[in-house]
């Protein structure tokens, strides 16, 4: 089925359905290095007349990007390091003991992970503002980010898990290691590149995520960078010179993860059939 | 020989409950807790504020199910309802569109990586910058779409491209904006599906001398099934999800037309402050979806036990 060479006439029309595929991020990308008195005349698809970062330097003061991009980084990446962590616990647990609720829980996880948001969304937030005080914190949000990736994580970890063969646990086991020994300076190392995939997928969707900041966070000040995209267009309606630069600076850190780690996203994506 | 085993299981059991017992804590509260209690704000009148939520039928004279009466003389709720319908029907083929997409560059050479990581990358922006970036491009006076169609002709100088503020298309263009993230996806489920088809069969297709439309149709398709039903399966609860976007692009305006259920459900919630009625949304949305997780679950176990 896979085609060894194509013609000409292939990688014409290859290349014009890219062009045309990626027109909205050309036509965002071109906008934000003009500036506003170009725009102004009326000149917006033309190439730029002089190449300007002025709207990015914008985005980044007035716009307090710096502050909302930080904020994305606080909530982003302690996330991700505690989600590997209990999920590849959970992994080894599903994939490795025999535990007699293995099969529910894997069940639960599962169907967790499909559920719609809407549903969760006034008791979280219920959770947060009257029982656990965590509402309008980074750390609220953070929490959540976690329990709900888990179902996924765990699901994605305990499918790598059981590639390893029950053989080296069980010799381990009659050496008279603890499982907490097994798992983590035997399970973990060999799970290196399932980590690596789940950490790029995490990542990804965390720094993404907008609907659960707008529920949980209040204040302007702690707010990740996808609520501060859309204050920006709240306050800076029919700026697009400005909008198209807060685009690009918030789509930048999971395209760097993207390109950087292809290879373990795709992995990841695939492995895992779902989101 | 039973008693070491069962001295094993007990000894697993232990340890299992060890390395669960963080997660558990979590995910009970998060989100299996959060499952029941928002089925029993659906029969409250709930205003987020009040200590006490007691159900509304206990004064003896409201219905328990009167937010469901609310909601089925509520005009907004069925509008919200058939464009999650019609969701659910055009964001579907986004899996069509993944799957020619992912026929056409499954080639092997240099060049076509840099094309696909190219067309991957919508998959990753946030649908916050996915919206920024469609509105722009769609913008009825400067955009990019409107200056090509007039370019083309198709539109008259003087006129406007007025696709997303009119109240019969703007669904059209929020789907559009959202496929394309999600046919990315559904390519990269596609393009792994077609590395892993059986070599032997489609060769001796070829010996054989099939057409091309005959070897996918025949041949390269029901290969591919077990990708089409988790793409099918994710691509309906993606529809179900549809908020972001929304929210961003129209905020479910001209008047509601382009509105959904999780977005009204937003609303009333935390706009209108009406908790037992957005609750309720919420229920009615959860129970479209159950028949949709059951149906993942079933084809996943079913993956499972093939596999092993």
């Amino acid at each position: 089925m896979e085609p060894k060479r194509r013609g000409l006439l292939y990688w014409i029309v290859a290349t014009l359905l890219l062009l045309l595929w990626i027109s909205p991020i050309l036509a965002s990308l071109l906008t934000s290095v003009k500036t506003l008195e170009e725009l102004n005349e009326g000149y917006y698809w033309t190439l730029p007349r002089t190449f300007s970062l002025q709207n990015y330097v914008e985005a980044f003061t007035v716009g307090k990007f710096s502050t909302y991009f930080l904020n994305s980084l606080i909530i982003t990446a302690p996330t991700v390091v505690a989600v590997l962590f209990f999920s590849s616990l959970n992994g080894y647990v599903l994939a490795k003991l025999r535990f007699k609720w293995n099969n529910k829980l894997l069940l639960v996880f599962l169907g967790g992970m499909l559920l719609p948001f809407q549903i969760l969304l006034i008791p979280v937030f219920y959770l947060s503002n009257q029982f656990l005080h965590t509402y309008d914190t980074r750390f609220g949000v953070i929490l959540f980010h976690i329990a709900f990736q888990l179902g996924f994580a765990s699901f994605f970890m305990r499918n790598f898990i059981k590639t390893i063969p029950d053989g080296i646990i069980e010799a381990a086991r009659i050496d008279g290691c603890s499982e907490w020994r097994i798992y983590s300076t035997m399970v973990i190392p060999l799970m290196r590149p399932a980590l690596a995939a789940l950490a790029t997928l995490l990542f990804t969707w965390i720094w993404n995520d907008y609907l659960w900041s707008l529920i949980l966070i209040q204040t302007d000040q702690i707010k990740p960078i996808t609520a501060g995209l859309q204050n920006l267009k709240g306050q800076w309606i029919a700026s697009y010179h400005l909008q198209s630069a807060g685009a690009v600076i918030a789509a930048i850190p999971p395209v760097l993860i993207f390109a950087l780690l292809q290879k373990h996203f795709i992995r990841g994506l695939t492995m895992g059939a779902g989101k | 020989m039973v008693g070491s085993l069962s001295f094993m299981q007990k000894r697993d059991h232990k340890t299992a409950w060890r390395f669960l017992a963080p997660s558990l804590v979590l995910y009970g509260l998060y989100v299996i807790f959060p499952i029941f209690f928002s089925l029993y704000l659906s029969i409250t009148q709930w205003d987020g504020v009040s200590a006490a939520v007691t159900p509304m039928c206990l004064d003896g004279e409201t219905s328990c199910f009167q937010n469901f009466i609310d909601l089925w003389n509520d005009d907004v709720f069925w509008m919200s309802l058939k464009n999650n319908i019609a969701w659910l029907l055009f964001f579907s083929l986004s899996a069509p569109l993944g799957l020619a997409l992912a026929l056409l560059f499954h080639v092997k050479a240099k060049a076509a990586n840099f094309y696909k990581s190219l067309l991957f990358m919508p998959m990753v922006f946030s649908l916050v910058v996915v919206g920024t970036i469609w509105s722009w491009f769609l913008q009825p006076e400067f955009g990019l779409v409107e200056f090509l169609l007039k370019g083309i002709g198709l539109l008259k100088e003087g006129e406007n491209f007025t696709l997303m503020a009119s109240d019969r298309w703007a669904t059209a263009g929020l789907i559009a904006a959202a496929s394309w993230p999600h046919a990315a996806y559904c390519m990269v489920l596609y393009l792994a599906g077609l590395s892993n088809l059986q070599k032997n069969v489609i060769e001796a297709a070829e010996i054989e001398g099939v057409s091309r439309w005959q070897l996918l149709w025949y041949i390269v398709l029901p290969m591919l099934r077990p990708a089409t039903v988790i793409v099918v399966i994710v691509t309906m609860i993606g529809a179900l999800r549809a908020f972001d976007l929304i929210s961003i692009m129209t905020a479910g305006g001209p008047a509601n037309s382009s509105n959904v259920l999780a977005l009204y459900m937003y609303q009333q919630t935390f706009e209108n402050f009406r908790y037992g009625y957005g609750a309720a949304i919420s229920v009615v949305l959860f129970a479209i979806s159950l028949l949709l997780i059951l149906l993942y679950l079933r084809q996943t176990l079913k993956d499972e036990t093939g596999r092993s």
